[in-house]
């Protein structure tokens, strides 16, 4: 249980970053002035490229254009290196460890013990795979970092994705923040009970009461909301946000010059 | 005639047994500002949710603008939404009323629902935020904002269709002195284009600054007056001894204004 | 159980985008004629519980990362098609928040999180319910609870087949292979995820059945 108090501190953690990011969202930097649709359709493009290529060295590259986009975009460094290494790539680091032995990867030995070894294959497999996901997560980062929510989802709506999607998409990360900071108050509350060091079946049966509630909490919530909603002409559906965008030359300029950087990195390496 | 809404015998319980407000006649006439008190737990926010047409009453009935709602047009939302436009209400949570991206959409929010063109609405919010001093947060995500930021974002979100009769369910609590006067002065403004004020509270402090009448409530009505005739030991009856003075020494400010 | 981008080679990827299309467009459309107005925030709050509890995840070694998901639950208060749209919701703010599940690998994990499990614990609870011929509150509190075991079992299975083929098909991503991948990613999630799913998912059954049945969209 002590994992769960962790991962909830590395969550709100998490959370509280996402706040800076609508400060970083609105600074007057690079990737902040293009437009949002235009920017979703640069990071997949990267995005596709890290997934798709063969070549640690294009990984590399796409990790440094990452990189340079964030400083031009005026993202403090360490935040950006923190949100992106801190989380996936640690994931799959651990994911990794296996097959760096010979029993998943066959190959040249390294170092052996008890019969088994570490494999030179083994080793650059799982490299490989961390280094293409941190290249794919630096994108995806760099993305939410330089990017309101609400554009990001009138560029949704853009690309047709139905409406609805994008409705609860909009309220639910709305709530996101407000379930965590309630859901934290409760384990702090169960915690100062002192549950700590107790076997699992017995916190299972503090904590799950704790989940429920914090389900009551958010249904709660949703009644509230909804009459909320209702008494300000809630129909049958919401009506999206009437403000329209633009596509401008810088964001045209951007598309292309991303293009034909992925379209020459391919060709060359 | 002259009463917007009217209460006759009504009674709610909550799906879970909780008797929330019982046998409760009252009329609330135009141009009135009144301020429901009571306990915790008293009925006040049940209250709000029933006279703001949003909760039908399991029993009795209310008269909103001489029309009788039953409960077939209570469930009728489409026919429903000709009152809705009439009647604004402030939750006491300022987050279950701020759920978009900005507090701009927030307050555009209604706007948008009762079917304004795009120039109106663009008018009205403007206006609305700039009165209420809170056009610099337009652009802001309302997670990110101050308490007394959120309660005037969720007072601008009603204030900018502007309904005839506004409910505030708390509007002073968890509030440093700084925003309470901001919030207490968006109410006089209210008031002084006429419109009807409805605010629950036990804020006792403001009451005296924003409400000509007072209900108290605790469960049942137990006293409803023009604030001149309202008695501290009135007040004494729900909080106990120590309101008596508290509530004395600001009918003196009252006064003394 | 996400799938982070660089595990599935790009025909995988494509593949399961190209299965989710018409599963999303039939959702979308049921939202529009079957959903009630009063659902509609009540699916935004289960799709934020739903984030919330796929946040507390634990990587599993020779797979990817086990957790519950929240998608029976959604199910079996709101109908299996609420449930893809709910989960597919919280997946996606996850991939472009937290970079947690892929975006190339967005198809995958919303089969298999937001088509697959919702509908096998629907499924599920259905016919227990059946079969125990009863629906008081100890009953669907049992069912939803076995449901919600089995189901993140199946959809654990799905993700652990889609990933351990790749070393078959397209060399350089995931490197276990079914014979790894399927036990490792079962056993976490017999024996980790899946007891949580089935706890939260009964207690929350139970609860709302409890004390406010009329929430239940699904009699």
């Amino acid at each position: 249980m002590k994992f769960i108090s962790k991962t909830l501190a590395e969550i709100t953690s998490f959370i509280s970053a996402s706040i800076y990011t609508e400060k970083y969202a609105s600074l007057n930097g690079l990737m902040q002035k293009i437009d949002a649709r235009a920017k979703l359709v640069i990071v997949l493009a990267f995005i596709f490229l890290a997934v798709y290529t063969s070549s640690i060295w294009v990984l590399a590259f796409l990790f440094t254009i990452a990189i340079i986009l964030s400083i031009s975009s005026r993202i403090s460094i360490r935040h950006y290196m923190s949100r992106v290494l801190l989380f996936i790539p640690l994931f799959t680091s651990i994911v990794a460890i296996p097959s760096i032995f010979s029993f998943i990867t066959p190959g040249e030995g390294i170092i052996s013990f008890f019969g088994v070894s570490i494999t030179y294959e083994g080793v650059r497999a799982a490299l490989f795979l961390i280094a293409r996901v941190t290249a794919a997560v630096s994108f995806s980062i760099l993305l939410i970092t330089t990017t309101r929510w609400n554009e990001l989802m009138n560029a949704m709506l853009f690309f047709k994705i139905p409406k609805i999607f994008v409705m609860i998409a909009e309220m639910s990360y709305r709530y996101i923040f407000l379930l965590l900071y309630s859901f934290q108050n409760m384990m702090l509350s169960a915690k100062s009970r002192a549950v700590s060091g107790i076997g699992a079946t017995k916190a299972w049966k503090i904590y799950a009461p704790i989940m429920g509630a914090m389900f009551i909490k958010t249904h709660e919530m949703h009644e509230k909301v909804y009459l909320s909603m209702l008494s300000r002409g809630y129909g049958v559906e919401i009506k999206g946000n009437s403000r329209k965008m633009r596509i401008d030359i810088g964001s045209t300029a951007a598309i292309a010059a991303a293009f034909l950087t992925v379209i020459a990195v391919y060709m060359i390496l | 005639m002259n009463e917007i809404v009217m209460a006759d015998n009504i009674s709610y319980t909550y799906p879970n047994g909780t008797v929330a407000i019982e046998d409760i006649s009252l009329t609330i006439c135009r141009g009135e500002s009144v301020a429901i008190v009571g306990p915790n737990g008293g009925g006040k926010s049940t209250l709000l949710l029933v006279l703001s047409l949003l909760l039908p009453p399991d029993k009795g009935s209310i008269t909103f603008m001489n029309e009788r709602i039953d409960r077939k047009k209570f469930e009728n939302e489409a026919y429903m939404r000709k009152f809705r436009k009439r009647i604004g209400i402030v939750f006491q949570e300022p987050d279950v009323q701020l759920f978009s991206s900005t507090v701009y959409d927030d307050i555009a929010f209604a706007p948008i629902h009762f079917g304004w063109n795009e120039e109106k609405i663009k008018d009205k919010v403007n206006n609305v935020m700039k009165e209420l001093g809170i056009e610099h947060i337009a652009e802001r995500h309302p997670y990110e904002l101050s308490g007394g930021e959120k309660r005037l974002a969720t007072i601008a979100s009603v204030m900018v269709y502007s309904p005839d009769i506004i409910f505030l369910d708390e509007p002073t609590s968890n509030l440093d002195y700084e925003s309470k006067e901001l919030v207490i002065k968006a109410i006089n403004s209210m008031k002084e284009k006429r419109k009807t004020v409805v605010v629950a509270t036990h804020d006792m402090e403001i009451i005296p600054e924003i409400a000509e009448r007072m209900i108290v409530l605790n469960r049942r009505i137990i006293k409803d007056d023009s604030m001149d005739n309202i008695s501290p030991e009135d007040m004494g009856a729900v909080w106990g001894k120590k309101a008596i003075k508290f509530f004395e020494f600001f009918m003196e400010q009252r006064h003394k204004n | 159980m996400h799938i982070p981008d660089g595990y599935l080679g790009p025909i995988t990827c494509v593949v399961m985008f190209i299965i989710m299309l018409p599963v999303w467009w039939y959702a979308a459309k049921w939202a529009k004629e079957r959903l009630s107005s009063r659902a509609i925030p009540m699916l935004a709050m289960l799709s934020s519980f739903s984030f919330v509890v796929m946040m507390f995840n634990w990587p599993v070694p020779d797979g990817t990362t086990a957790h519950m998901v929240g998608g029976t639950l959604i199910a079996i208060i709101l109908g299996p098609w609420a449930a893809v749209i709910g989960v597919s919701v919280a997946l996606m703010i996850q991939a472009f928040f937290f970079g947690d599940g892929g975006i190339t690998a967005f198809g995958a994990n919303a089969f298999n999180m937001a088509f697959v499990l919702p509908f096998a614990g629907y499924l599920m609870y259905r016919a227990l319910l059946k079969f125990f011929n009863s629906d008081d509150v100890r009953a669907r509190a049992i069912a939803a609870g076995v449901a919600a075991y089995i189901a993140i079992n199946v959809a654990a299975l799905a993700a652990a087949i889609e990933f351990g083929v790749q070393p078959y098909i397209a060399k350089g991503y995931c490197p276990y292979g079914i014979e790894v991948a399927v036990p490792a990613m079962l056993f976490a999630h017999l024996t980790t995820a899946g007891p949580v799913a089935a706890v939260v998912t009964a207690g929350v059954v139970a609860y709302i059945y409890k004390y406010r049945p009329d929430l239940m969209e699904v009699k």
